[in-house]
């Protein structure tokens, strides 16, 4: 018991760690009713978080291990991004790429500050979490509408 | 007598010039129900009556009926559709029972194609035979149809859909973002947003340092 006190305001003091968290709790619950470009953006935003959460308990921050996994969420959004009919995926995406290109810098050695390519790539996944949700949201809206828009691009010839 | 009229003259003074359909050879038969027929140019066509006859029952239906129905009309599964609408199949499926028995129980491919052709009123010329060398193809509501069948005209310079239509209009910008060569659009925003979020960061980190500086001789 005291352990799992102890874990929370670890978890608590890390802010990320706790927004991992909500993240992990609260996406899955919008995966019912969620369209495939939905349920896409879910699973990368759910396993950034998941990636995040085990980096920070078992990696000690290892900036490459932060890199890997948002080099592996970048690789799943873009694709995603080009071919889903909404605009938010193209966000996350571009939210992912600038994440990825800071981490790569901050690797390299050619940012000193690392404590400036941390708030900068906490500020894109917070972006990237704020796309996805006004986008959801926009899409439940049309939903709720009666307004039927096909999920993919390439089946814009047949709708 | 019902004339058809082509699309010359539509936008001038001049009087609508009646449409001379080619019937190679063919004895022309007698026009039924103010349209032509299929038998009249030798290949398939739409007879319109029957389907504004038919379309009129999809008025029973409620928004959300109608939802379900364009998802159908779509081929869409049951399971598809109710993953698009958050409920399970079998809910999918009591609600195309129910529109089933509204529309006098008829079968669901029926449905689907009664819908698909209110949306759609097409006439398909083909090339070898045809007056422009083109297909053409009316998308109508069925109010200005049912208008025009009142009339006897069928107006091939037909105008915007109507209320009947309600598929997606795209704007400008949604068919630029969805249309051809959609995928190299979408990279280029995601290159150009990219590029606009490492400007904001290098302002964001600009204002940071700048508070620092400013709070620094008060702490």
């Amino acid at each position: 018991m005291i352990g799992l006190a102890q874990f929370l305001v670890d978890l608590a003091s890390h802010q990320i760690g706790l927004l991992a968290v909500l993240l992990l709790f609260g996406l899955p619950l919008s995966w019912r009713s969620a369209a495939p470009p939905e349920r896409a953006a879910i699973l990368t935003l759910t396993g950034l978080a998941a990636m995040d959460l085990l980096v920070w308990l078992y990696g000690n921050g290892s900036a490459l291990l932060h890199f890997v996994a948002d080099g592996l969420a970048l690789s799943w959004m873009l694709p995603v991004a080009l071919r889903a009919n909404r605009f938010y995926p193209a966000v996350i995406a571009a939210a992912l790429l600038v994440a990825v290109l800071a981490q790569l810098l901050g690797l390299l050695g050619l940012v000193r500050a690392t404590g400036t390519v941390t708030l900068l790539v906490n500020c894109l996944h917070l972006t990237a979490v704020l796309a996805f949700v006004c986008g959801g949201a926009v899409q439940r809206q049309m939903l709720a509408e009666g307004i039927s828009r096909p999920a993919w691009i390439n089946r814009l010839s047949q709708g | 007598m019902p004339r058809y009229y082509s699309d010359r003259g539509k936008n001038t003074n001049d009087p609508p010039v009646p449409l001379k359909v080619p019937t190679n050879g063919q004895k022309m038969r007698p026009l039924q129900n103010g349209f032509v027929t299929s038998s009249c140019l030798g290949y398939p066509l739409i007879q319109m009556a029957d389907v504004l006859e038919q379309t009129a029952l999809l008025d029973r239906l409620t928004a959300k009926q109608k939802e379900v129905l364009g998802y159908i009309a779509d081929g869409l599964t049951s399971k598809e559709i109710g993953r698009k609408l958050g409920i399970s199949e079998s809910a999918v499926n009591q609600r195309i029972e129910t529109i089933r028995q509204r529309l006098g129980g008829m079968p669901r491919a029926q449905i689907a194609r009664l819908y698909r052709r209110q949306s759609t009123l097409m006439i398909t010329i083909p090339t070898s035979k045809s007056l422009t060398g083109k297909t053409i193809q009316l998308q109508a509501g069925r109010e200005q149809a049912q208008a025009w069948s009142s009339e006897g005209v069928v107006d091939l310079a037909a105008p915007d859909a109507g209320e009947g239509n309600d598929r997606l209009q795209p704007s400008t910008f949604f068919s630029i973002w969805n249309g051809p060569g959609a995928i190299w659009v979408r990279l280029g925003a995601i290159v150009a947003m990219a590029f606009a979020m490492i400007a904001a960061g290098v302002l964001l980190l600009d204002l940071i340092d700048k508070l620092a500086r400013l709070l620094k001789p008060i702490a």
